[in-house]
């Protein structure tokens, strides 16, 4: 595509423009897929807690209730009395824990949904606003705080919020095209290596994120979820006999 | 910008909170992981759920799945390597290093399996030279491996090249400033070299970290015992007593720094806790001993050093004590004997005492 008339420092400054369109789409798309992760583990901790936490908490209490009672009948036995105070440290234990997804619950706006018109979205607004695709150091520090909020928005399968957020940024004055060549070239350069930081600093992310506890119990349901195994149902079925079970014993003990 | 996700809370959007770990998603994954059954004739499925299993710290049933994937492949390295990791997880080190040199033998260059083998070979008297060799493989491979340089380090400590050990435990902090394990190591290290006020530092990192690590707050009453910090040392050992309190040693290390701060009332008391779950504990007849001797209990204190000798008559320091006690009490023959048995026994490293020693003998026979 090189034109014979351009000079090499045109042909240089090319380059990396076209190396510079290439890493902003890499941007643009990894910052896509943190904040898509984010938002799925975000909905499936929920889904979790409520197909499958909370039972475990019903379970701990029934079994809590369990061992109270056979302790009470056996007063002597010293076992059952520190089963029974272990029994109940655990439901006490799993009751805060639960504690803490209520309040998510509360707070839910229902399942993630990444629709294509919010992917497409975030992507216009990434390209045209990211704080690395600026060298101003106050610009970026205004668009540091734009982007929370596009990611929030996101997050939230907020459409409008972002629509709103386009409307009153898509005229922003700061894509000016440069003066001379070889200042155009520096500020190339530049953004290149800041989109590369960026990058570098989003891989860690997905990889410390990788590493959570949430995110192993994630990944196995969506491989199971592939294979056309519900796993959630599957182990909320499970504790559902366990818990019968336990109602049953308790009854037996009550008598 | 990068956010911490280890910190187990983390912000999403405003007023959002999504938490990455909890002891309910934890129970999840484990009856997940022991309920999914793999496609039996998929062998790298059975090697998935054998790793999860080892996470897990159910080796016996990992085993069992690693077992099934080598049926299926008797040439896979991964299965191998991961069978030797269930067999270090069993403390069986002899038969998992046969399974990390099967691994090895099959592919050469697997980091895993060398690192795997250091471990074992790290558990071993006299391994650690070997242990070495197997992390520098690893690491030729890849000169990012924190796990290479933190066994890397532990190799060093063990092979008393403190130095050395440390720049590898820096070596994984730089890789990851949040591993506890690393902190730990090096603030062993660091007290390993006398430098006690900055090892304290390292085992506050850890404890930040992971305020549940026993070894840092054990490791950390050390150094402060060192500093002479007795009351902050005595603080650290409560904290594990509270958690395990049948953990002897720390009985024992509680009694010592209540004993250098002249509290021996309450030190005889840690010593005879511990003793009631361990009478067979040398260290606790004897620093009994010391307490009693330093209340003016010489008879006692005797009795408690008896004690110990009974275990184990090779006890050096038991001996010089005994002989101090049966000096103070005018039992000039029973001390000469006690002070010969020591001079026999000393370790070279007690040159002072063994002068000492020797002086006080000279005297007592020139009387």
């Amino acid at each position: 595509m090189n034109n014979k008339n351009q000079t090499p420092e045109e042909i240089e400054l090319q380059q990396k423009e076209e190396l510079l369109q290439q890493k902003q789409e890499l941007l643009t798309e990894r910052e896509l897929a943190l904040s898509t992760l984010q938002a799925d583990l975000h909905s499936f901790e929920i889904e979790y807690y409520m197909k499958v936490g909370e039972k475990y908490v019903h379970l701990d209490r029934l079994q809590a209730t369990l061992d109270k009672i056979l302790a009470a009948k056996m007063p002597h036995d010293v076992n059952a009395k520190k089963r029974a105070a272990e029994s109940d440290k655990k439901a006490q234990q799993s009751t805060s824990d639960a504690a803490q997804f209520k309040q998510l619950k509360e707070d839910d706006k229902g399942k993630f949904q990444a629709t294509p018109e919010l992917k497409s979205l975030y992507r216009e607004l990434a390209k045209l606003l990211h704080p690395d695709l600026t060298l101003d150091p106050e610009e970026k520090q205004r668009r540091h705080k734009l982007m929370q909020q596009i990611n929030e928005a996101y997050q939230a399968g907020d459409l409008k919020r972002l629509t709103d957020i386009w409307e009153a940024e898509k005229n922003n004055p700061e894509n000016i095209k440069g003066d001379d060549i070889g200042s155009a070239l520096v500020r190339a350069i530049r953004k290149i290596a800041q989109i590369e930081k960026r990058i570098a600093a989003l891989e860690y992310d997905f990889e410390q994120l990788r590493k959570t506890d949430l995110f192993v119990l994630f990944e196995v349901v969506q491989k199971e979820a592939a294979k056309g195994m519900n796993q959630l149902e599957v182990m909320a079925a499970e504790l559902e006999t366990r818990i019968t079970f336990l109602q049953n014993q308790i009854e037996q003990a009550n008598k | 910008m990068a956010e911490d996700f280890s910190n187990k809370i983390v912000k999403v959007g405003s007023d959002t909170i999504t938490r990455y770990s909890n002891a309910l998603i934890q129970r999840g994954i484990e009856d997940l992981t022991i309920s999914v059954q793999p496609d039996p004739r998929d062998a790298s499925a059975w090697i998935h759920k054998g790793n999860s299993l080892n996470g897990l710290k159910r080796f016996e049933d990992a085993m069992q799945c690693f077992d099934k994937a080598l049926d299926l492949n008797p040439k896979d390295a991964e299965a191998w390597s991961g069978k030797g990791n269930s067999l270090h997880g069993l403390k069986r080190e002899k038969e998992a290093i046969l399974c990390y040199d099967e691994a090895l033998e099959i592919a050469p260059m697997f980091a895993t399996a060398w690192n795997g083998k250091g471990k074992s070979l790290n558990n071993f008297y006299g391994g650690h030279s070997k242990a070495l060799h197997c992390f520098d493989k690893a690491l030729e491979l890849n000169p990012r491996d924190a796990e290479a340089w933190k066994g890397k380090g532990r190799s060093l400590i063990s092979l008393n090249r403190l130095e050395e050990a440390l720049q590898c435990c820096d070596k994984v902090l730089e890789l990851d400033p949040r591993d506890s394990e690393a902190w730990d190591d090096k603030g062993y290290t660091l007290n390993r070299l006398e430098r006690f006020d900055e090892s304290v530092r390292c085992f506050d990192n850890a404890l930040e970290i992971d305020p549940r690590d026993f070894r840092a707050w054990e490791n950390r009453g050390h150094s402060l015992d060192n500093l002479g910090r007795y009351e902050e040392a005595i603080r650290c050992y409560d904290i594990i007593l509270e958690i395990y309190p049948r953990y002897v040693i720390t009985w024992d290390e509680k009694g010592n720094s209540l004993n250098s701060l002249g509290r021996f009332e309450e030190a005889i008391l840690c010593y005879d806790k511990a003793l009631k779950t361990n009478p067979g504990f040398v260290s606790l007849w004897h620093d009994k001993g010391i307490s009693l001797h330093r209340l003016g209990l010489f008879e006692e204190a005797i009795r408690c050093y008896d004690k110990a000798l009974e275990i184990n008559p090779k006890h050096a320091k038991g001996w010089k004590n005994k002989a101090l006690a049966e000096e103070r009490l005018g039992r000039k023959e029973d001390a000469v004997r006690s002070y010969k048995q020591f001079i026999e026994l000393a370790q070279p490293k007690y040159q002072e005492q063994i002068i000492d020693a020797k002086q006080r003998l000279r005297k007592l026979e020139g009387e």
